[in-house]
């Protein structure tokens, strides 16, 4: 070997490394710019309300192969935009390796950062060689995988639980993003947060334990989370065994190991001019370390030591699939909302009210990735994660709350922002006819009915005329004409009963089953005015 | 660097807790004595302006010109604050909001007075507050007419005020700016209400308060009056270039343009005219005629001068 040969250190300020940090950091903040942008807007051209950036706010939900795929599995749809955007991601990972992780993924940056922060100095045995990369919590993340797609092939949506992307998202949306329109309702105005909603989300707790608990777990080892459980980080890496870019080392390697210690996955093993293809991340953080600079990450066709088994037990495949398919089935057993031959509806629970445009129940959950968007968007706050109303398997599924927020007239900001259309595009003049619950007056709560009071408050609020009232015994009191109420709930809002509203919204009027035509055709018996 | 020792640490703790403890209790969310309702009148509390006309903004002109001009309640450099009715998501034709022009005639005149800042708010039921600003046309006017307009939407936005002579309510909230304000001008539209037959000026006052559920769920005509004891407008001018006859308050129902602005400063005058409108007898309406008992004002037409212009 030559001098020449030699890669001569490049400046500093060059170093792939830092280029690599740098690319972190924009896609970090194209990640919270499209999160801040993920809020509506009045358009005075439109007389609506619209979304304030035209950017497309659910980019990272697109670009997610991992996401793309299950929802296509389990709806056994094609869906255009996840195709379109996911589809680059999956070849360039095929060609240049798992890059999305070390370089994209808003999660792992801020794993990364986490890192630099808080575990700079912390020593993390067992983080290398060998033993690291031979741990079967390695191996977890592949038997996740093959559970989620499994799940997904029977036809249930269980992507969510996992998918780094959805987990950070859901705790910008529940946890973060309240705290901050706290300040705004202190009087310190922010550009794009709401200052007329104090936002509150039911499972801000867990959402916020979560991310906090994967962001802590790098106390164990360094990305721990990507190294033993992110099944996107399982679905690049096996992608990315043919991949063309690979890290080589000379044959003049001192075997100083001076690099295994720097790997953020611990993929370099014993033997340091040996590593394993899948785990890598293309982080460069083994380059700049090699004292005899004989450490490259670049295209190469020449086989140089690397290896790309998974090392996978079959018995523990087997057992993967097993319980992807038992969560499946057992998620299938779901009643919520599901016909009967009568055309009755039988739901899980009556409160399952969910946002207008949304598909039927089945198809929903399936589709429904859990992204958390159209909650973050609801201009009334009244669009919360479901807990048990859906079932587990419909765990983060948007629901309506009325007491928290109705679902206002003027609005379809949900179905704007849904990547998987999981809640389909309505048009604002099709609210009218579209059901997603019905109101019933408890007559023994009520106090027009009960104390002969004048409230009308539900009456006086409702935006599809839908509550009437008629004089009787000489007092107005309120009716509901359930032809023409669709269940947005801002008369269980404003009721003035407290703690349950003397006027409740729902999910038997919930008319999701039929058509747009034949919610049409329902909302036309109501008697003219 | 000296380090400080666990003793001092808790001190120091304790006389910041101590501190913010004496701050809290020093601020009172009660108002000052000074309720808009002890403000001198400036125009006479006798004579109601009824101006008619096809186009909105010359018939609110001519209704105030008719009471002796904005100059005479406005001075140089004032804080005006205007109330409008704009509860609702409903674009100015369905008239279930006050005509934006009336508005923005309104901060003109405002302006024309010398004054400085002019508000334009109200508490907006319908959410997002800004869509509803923007959909009413309220945004479009007043900011044109050079008044910030915006809704107060939140709790802290309102301040508690006292209601010494009320029977349903003896304190209720009330929004700070008007508060604040030098001159508060309550710019309702006339409508019908389903429980309270119409709203006009005095219902129009429903919207400076935070809890409105409250009123229902207590006596909404009793409630209504009271407040009115406490809040006096220094001018009202109630909108009736069109009127909402069905489907009150939030509409669409039917509608009959009548082409009127009326300017008072005698609240329940203004009110009982506001109902011969709808062909109902002052009296029929409940918070009318219970106002007129508090003494807030004058229910009989006959005894009020009417200024038709």
């Amino acid at each position: 070997m030559t001098p020449q040969d030699r890669t001569l250190p490049r400046p500093k300020l060059l170093r792939m490394q830092n280029l690599r940090r740098v690319v972190q950091v924009l896609s970090f903040a194209a990640f919270v710019y499209l999160f801040v942008m993920t809020i509506g807007r009045f358009d005075f051209a439109a007389k609506a309300n619209v979304l304030m950036s035209k950017a497309p706010i659910d980019t990272f939900f697109r670009i997610d192969p991992l996401l793309g795929l299950t929802t296509m599995m389990a709806t056994r749809r094609l869906i255009a935009v996840m195709l379109i955007y996911g589809l680059p991601v999956v070849v360039l990972t095929i060609l240049a390796g798992r890059f999305f992780c070390g370089w994209i993924c808003p999660l792992g940056t801020a794993l990364d950062a986490t890192d630099t922060v808080f575990f700079r100095k912390r020593r993390r045995p067992g983080t290398s060689g060998e033993a690291g990369s031979r741990s079967i919590g390695r191996r977890a993340k592949y038997y996740i995988l093959v559970g989620v797609l499994v799940s997904a092939a029977i036809g249930s949506q269980f992507a969510y639980l996992m998918d780094p992307i959805t987990i950070i998202t859901r705790a910008f949306t529940f946890a973060l993003f309240p705290v901050v329109t706290l300040l705004t309702g202190a009087g310190i105005k922010l550009p794009y947060v709401p200052d007329d909603v104090q936002y509150f989300f039911r499972l801000n707790f867990l959402a916020a334990v979560v991310l906090t608990g994967i962001l802590a777990a790098n106390a164990v080892h360094r990305r721990w989370w990507c190294r033993n459980l992110c099944p996107l980080g399982a679905l690049l890496g096996l992608l990315s065994r043919f991949s063309i870019v690979r890290r080589t080392v000379r044959t003049d390697c001192v075997r100083c190991k001076k690099c295994v210690p720097e790997c953020k996955m611990g993929a370099i093993l014993d033997d340091p001019t040996q590593y394993l293809a899948p785990e890598c991340i293309y982080c460069y953080s083994c380059t700049p370390v090699c004292p005899s600079l004989s450490t490259r990450i670049a295209p190469s066709i020449a086989g140089e030591p690397y290896r790309t088994d998974l090392d996978l037990s079959r018995r523990r495949i087997l057992g993967a699939v097993g319980i992807g398919a038992l969560v499946a089935v057992l998620g299938r057993t779901n009643v919520a909302a599901k016909p009967t031959r009568t055309g009755r509806l039988k739901t899980s629970s009556e409160f399952l009210i969910r946002p207008p445009g949304a598909l039927p129940e089945d198809e929903f959950t399936d589709r429904c990735i859990r992204c958390s968007e159209c909650m973050k968007v609801c201009p009334t706050n009244g669009l919360q994660p479901a807990i048990t109303e859906a079932g587990f398997e419909g765990m983060w599924t948007p629901v309506l709350v009325p007491r928290i927020g109705e679902c206002t007239r003027q609005c379809n900001l949900c179905s704007q922002v849904c990547s998987s259309q999981a809640i389909q595009p309505f048009e604002i003049a099709e609210k009218t006819h579209i059901f997603i619950g019905t109101a019933v007056i408890d007559r023994s709560q009520c106090i027009a009915w009960n104390s002969n009071k004048q409230c009308l408050v539900c009456d006086e609020c409702c935006s599809y005329r839908a509550v009437i009232w008629k004089t009787v015994e000489g007092v107005r009191r309120p009716f509901v004409e359930v032809h023409k109420c669709v269940g947005c709930g801002i008369c269980e809002n404003v009721c003035p009963i407290q703690p349950m509203a003397a006027i409740r919204v729902f999910a038997f009027g919930d008319k999701r089953n039929l058509s747009r035509d034949a919610q049409k055709a329902y909302f036309e018996q109501a008697p003219k005015e | 660097m000296r380090r400080i020792d666990r003793r001092e640490f808790l001190s120091a703790i304790a006389g910041v807790g101590a501190a913010l403890f004496v701050g809290g209790c020093s601020s009172d969310r009660h108002a000052d004595a000074q309720t808009p309702a002890a403000r001198s009148l400036k125009f006479d509390p006798s004579t109601l302006a009824v101006a008619s006309g096809k186009e909105p903004a010359k018939t609110t002109r001519a209704a105030v010109d008719a009471l002796g001009g904005m100059g005479k309640l406005v001075k140089k450099g004032n804080f005006v604050v205007v109330k409008p009715n704009i509860a609702w998501n409903q674009p100015p034709d369905v008239a279930a909001t006050t005509n934006p022009a009336v508005v923005g005639e309104i901060v003109k005149m405002c302006k024309e007075a010398g004054a400085g800042r002019i508000l334009v708010i109200d508490h907006i039921i319908d959410k997002p507050a800004e869509m509803v600003l923007g959909l009413t046309g309220m945004i479009a006017a007043g900011k044109t007419a050079g008044a910030e307009v915006t809704a107060a939407q939140n709790e802290s936005d309102y301040r508690d005020i006292d209601i010494p002579k009320g029977k349903a309510i003896r304190s209720d909230t009330c929004i700070k700016e008007i508060l604040g304000a030098d001159v508060f001008i309550n710019v309702p539209v006339a409508k019908v209400h389903n429980a309270t037959r119409v709203t006009l000026g005095m219902k129009n006052l429903m919207g400076c308060i935070w809890d409105r559920q409250a009123w229902h769920a207590n006596a909404l005509d009793q409630c209504i009056a009271d407040y009115a004891t406490a809040l006096r407008p220094d001018l009202t001018i109630l909108d009736a270039n069109r009127i909402l006859l069905t489907g009150g308050p939030k509409g669409p129902g039917k509608t009959k343009d009548v082409g009127q602005v009326i300017a008072g400063v005698d609240p329940v005058a203004t009110d009982a005219y506001g109902a011969t409108l709808f062909d109902m007898k002052p009296e029929e309406v409940g918070h009318i005629r219970l106002a007129y008992e508090l003494g807030v004002g004058e229910i009989d037409l006959a005894k009020v001068k009417i200024k038709k212009v």
